[in-house]
């Protein structure tokens, strides 16, 4: 029981990954204990196929071994980040609480998932957060009625990132996170105390995201006239407004700003699924002189902050942010204090979906082309040992092994 | 022609901090061919479209004038019910028309002002949706005005289209995008704050010029506006229903350029704009003390704000036609004020200095002689068929392509460039015979603008290319009828060197912002679900050595940050 184990589990689109810590204070033997980072995917092509998280729960279980996972941890409130537990919960478990299977001491689920962040009264109260959570509330019903009105309109591109920030799928997903360690569910942010949050004793945690206040993370959001009108379509269905040019106006202008007011909807949705990816809980794990950088789905934002606190540290093993999206990627000034050129062997670990070979042979649809993109992937390989999901069995995983010393990592696969 | 009588808002009666002896005025809107219902006319068009059902709501009804008259109205009670979506209407075509008009007076640009787009009508929607903002966008050919449930009364909505000073505002920015377009795609900060401050002063113009909105300022204040008032306070009413105040308070003694307001647009637009309203303010009390006949001046300060605005109009609005092509600094518009009246004016130095005095005094320029325009050899184009390069394309290349042009235009050898179409201007020039009596003189005026691509160090990191292009140019103004050269400016960087390095930190300072907010990034364009670039983002061509940016935002906001 010497080694710091890392499995990053191929959950297709999205991320699940176990971590197994030697871990005790000085003086006595160590205990292996056990952190659980999100389990999710979430897709509307086949990255979204739920049946890995059967293997995955699975083999986090048997790692387990009867024993009651030491903390587990929701980065943020995405469904390809938190949706497997609920499907093992209905699915593999038929209703069963997945708490009941599988116990849990602590829990870390990140700020604004707190069931009061949006109360007003309530200490943990943010009114921009309520409010910007209100204005998606009625973006994305608004959309949703539009896309009812327009179906060709709804690309995957736009499915996928409606399935990914669905409110209320999501919201089911995390009360049964929150409810993981009733007693002991924590909602971090960085700056927070953490003592009595966690179990460890001689692994420390640095957090680096959130900030309490996520405003700081909102990009522009634009109201979008869609024109879908509720109610007047075939069986009641929505349907769109159908308008005419008034005397005197060119009907070319006027259509070119109805259009104009439609569109915007992407750079919406883009903006809402930045803003949850910006609350991701980006922590670093210090054990035994290695350290070890989680973030989450954390995107340009939440680097810069990090950056501006003077938090950014060399590390060890990085888990990529964003499953290699160019939004998560760090700035280079952060990427390279990351992964510093000074020798040390570094390791990164992406967590992404599809195959590149098999995209760039024409077999493989997907709904975002930009994820992961191969200049993202070139700077990684550039600087560190890239290890990617994709290359072993859905379900499966890739093994890293930190021993004692900084040189001494092995890398294994399921399979 | 046919004449048409609207009503539009003195101020937001039922928001305004200013309590006024009658909410609405009216307008005659005298520059228009024709009039529907809406409004809609050659110029403008009402759509009150309904962002929640996107149906458009029936625009107002035109009343033409009865027979043997040529007053025609809009069709809204009288009085007006200032709730109503008709009035709503009127009132945002009126505060539009009025501004138009205002830029179109034979003594400020002289001309019919023509839209950067390539369309006649500019489309207004009063009621655009919710959002504690108003736009005016290029691409839909549109001024967009939204609304919001006030912070301080909830049962309340504000609509930014009642609002005077905003939609003069939004106005001023469609205005000169048409006269300037390159400041849409401008990157440099200060570029960027002169369409704000323009859009800043068409507002204090605009409200100025309203006889109720005079009366009550100067009331309250015994004549004067050498303090914060309802004119210097833009978006006053918008500010304080948001719980905040005015937007912006062009009454700033104390503002001055440094460290801390440098590279944010509407930040430095302050400057810029408080530095003009120190120039009016100078102007009102000169005004006031020639017609003053005794120590009190109240009794003429009324005529000496109307007198000391329409000159202020013609030196800040005027300029505008002068500004070279390309990337602008503010000594670049402090000179293009200077040049042409200057021309007009050879020996009333007065409000020159004054402009000169403010510029200097809050770090504009390093020093009054950034302001000294040389003029042009009235001589410079003789020889030259001038008609010729009025009437034809080739002419016109062909002149800026020979020794001679690039010398007098500072179009770098080798470099491409390009020559806008010819405008022909109509001008007037107040002038006074020896008697007093006005003598107004009329100048016959083509501009010539030339403008190119230069290329300087792009410090963004390696992820972006190591050289960016900005566009630069040279604008050219000859008497029609004398053929004497009277205005040459240039935005060329090798002519002004120590502005050029000043202006290329701050583009640094910029671009490194806007990576930083996600609004520009490294790499191909990010496309939305139509495959199309995304609304909102900085659109930049790029190649592997050099960027050039497009555009940053395709919208110029009121407002900023005002949303979460």
């Amino acid at each position: 029981m010497n080694k710091l184990r890392v499995r990053v589990y191929n959950v297709l689109f999205g991320d699940a990954i176990l971590i197994s810590v030697p871990d005790a204070a000085p003086g006595e033997s160590p205990a292996l204990r056990h952190i659980l980072i999100d389990v999710g995917n979430s897709l509307v092509t086949e990255g979204g196929e739920d049946s890995v998280f059967k293997k995955v729960v699975a083999d986090v279980l048997t790692e387990l071994a009867g024993q009651p996972l030491d903390l587990y941890i929701m980065t943020h409130e995405h469904m390809d980040h938190v949706q497997g537990l609920q499907y093992y919960q209905t699915k593999v478990l038929h209703g069963q609480p997945i708490k009941d299977k599988l116990q849990t001491r602590y829990a870390w689920l990140t700020r604004s998932a707190h069931p009061d962040y949006y109360t007003p009264g309530t200490p943990g109260y943010h009114p921009n957060a309520k409010e910007r959570k209100r204005l998606e509330q009625v973006f994305l019903d608004e959309a949703r009625e539009y896309f009812q009105a327009a179906p060709d309109e709804q690309t995957d591109w736009v499915r996928g990132l409606l399935a990914i920030n669905n409110p209320r799928k999501t919201d089911d997903c995390v009360s049964i996170l929150r409810d993981l360690a009733p007693a002991h569910t924590h909602y971090i942010y960085r700056g927070m105390d953490l003592n009595g949050t966690h179990p460890f004793r001689e692994a420390t945690f640095e957090i680096w995201a959130p900030e309490e206040d996520t405003a700081t993370y909102y990009g522009q959001f634009h109201p979008v006239a869609f024109g879908a009108v509720a109610g007047i379509g075939p069986s009641g269905k929505p349907a769109l407004a159908r308008v005419e040019p008034p005397r005197g106006v060119d009907a070319g202008a006027f259509y070119n700003l109805l259009d104009w007011r439609r569109r915007g909807y992407g750079d919406n949705l883009l903006s809402i699924d930045s803003a949850a990816n910006n609350t991701s809980i980006v922590f670093c794990l210090n054990w035994r002189g290695w350290s070890l950088l989680f973030p989450g789905d954390a995107e340009v934002r939440s680097w810069k902050e990090i950056n501006k606190r003077s938090l950014v540290k060399s590390v060890h093993f990085l888990k990529i942010s964003h499953h290699g999206s160019i939004t998560g990627m760090p700035p280079e000034d952060v990427l390279g204090e990351l992964l510093k050129a000074d020798g040390t062997r570094r390791y990164v670990a992406l967590s992404a979906y599809p195959d590149l070979e098999k995209q760039a042979r024409g077999e493989q649809e997907w709904t975002y082309p930009e994820v992961p993109r191969q200049e993202v992937l070139g700077k990684l390989k550039s600087r560190a040992d890239l290890q990617q999901t994709i290359q072993v069995a859905d379900g499966g995983y890739i093994e890293y092994a930190f021993a004692g010393g900084t040189s001494n990592v092995t890398i294994g696969t399921s399979g | 022609m046919v004449k048409v009588r609207v009503k539009m808002m003195v101020d937001d009666g039922e928001f305004a901090p200013l309590r006024t002896a009658e909410q609405t005025e009216g307008f005659e809107v005298t520059s228009e061919e024709f009039f529907l219902d809406g409004p809609v006319t050659k110029q403008v068009a009402v759509l009150d479209l309904d962002e929640k059902t996107g149906l458009l709501e029936p625009g107002v009804r035109y009343v033409p004038p009865p027979p043997g008259k040529t007053l025609g109205r809009y069709d809204i009670a009288d009085p007006p019910d200032i709730t109503s979506r008709a009035f709503n209407q009127v009132s945002v075509f009126a505060t539009v028309l009025k501004t138009i008009q205002m830029f179109q007076k034979s003594d400020v640009l002289g001309r019919e002002v023509s839209w950067a787009f390539e369309a006649p009508q500019l489309l207004v929607v009063p009621r655009a949706g919710q959002m504690e903002n108003a736009y005016y966008e290029c691409y839909s050919h549109s001024l967009q005005f939204f609304y919001f449930p006030s912070h301080v009364d909830k049962r309340k909505i504000v609509y930014t289209s009642l609002a005077r000073d905003i939609v003069a505002h939004e106005t001023g920015h469609a205005i000169l995008d048409g006269i300037a377009p390159h400041l849409w795609s401008a990157i440099a900060p200060q570029s960027r704050a002169l369409h704000e401050a323009i859009a800043d002063l068409a507002a204090l113009l605009v409200s100025i010029d309203s006889p109720t909105l005079r009366e009550a300022v100067l009331a309250k204040t015994r004549g004067s506006i050498k303090q914060s008032t309802h004119f210097s306070a833009l978006a006053e009413q918008f500010g304080m229903e948001r719980g905040t105040g005015a937007l912006r308070n062009l009454y700033d003694e104390d503002l001055v350029l440094g460290s801390h307001v440098r590279s944010e647009e509407h930040d430095l637009c302050r400057v810029l704009a408080a530095a003009l309203f120190s120039v009016l303010v100078r102007m009102h009390e000169d005004r006031k003390r020639q017609l003053a006949s005794g120590p009190d001046d109240y009794p003429v300060s009324g005529k000496a704000l109307i007198l000391a605005a329409e000159q202020f109009r013609r030196m800040v609005m005027r300029a505008l036609d002068y500004l070279p092509p390309g990337e602008i600094s503010f000594a670049d518009y402090g000179r293009a004020i200077i040049a042409p009246d200057q021309a007009a004016y050879p020996r009333q130095k007065k409000e020159r200095q004054w402009l000169c005095d403010e510029f200097v005094r809050r770090h504009m320029v390093d020093g009054p002689e950034a302001l000294a325009v040389t003029p042009p050899p009235p001589d410079g184009l003789k020889g030259i068929d001038l008609q010729a390069l009025v009437d034809s394309d080739w002419a016109a290349y062909d002149f800026a392509n020979s020794e001679r042009g690039r010398q007098l235009l500072a179009i770098p050898p080798g470099v491409q460039f390009h020559i806008e179409p010819r405008l022909q201007v109509d001008r007037e020039y107040r002038h006074k015979k020896k008697d007093g009596k006005p003598n107004d003189q009329k100048v016959a005026e083509c501009l010539f603008k030339a403008w190119w691509y230069h290329e300087e160090v792009n410090r963004l990191g390696p992820s972006f290319p190591g050289r960016r292009t900005i566009a630069c140019g040279t604008t050219m103004a000859w008497d029609q009828e004398t053929g004497e050269l009277r205005v040459l400016l240039t935005s060329n960087p090798e002519r002004h060197p120590g502005e050029h390095a000043v202006q290329q930190a701050d583009r640094d300072a910029m671009l490194g912002r806007l990576v930083d907010e996600g609004v520009l990034r490294p790499g191909p364009p990010r496309l939305g679900p139509d495959g199309r670039p995304l609304r909102f983002e900085a659109s930049v061509e790029t190649t592997e050595r050099t960027m050039r940016i497009a555009s940053i935002a395709r919208t110029f906001h009121l407002a900023r940050g005002v949303l979460p």
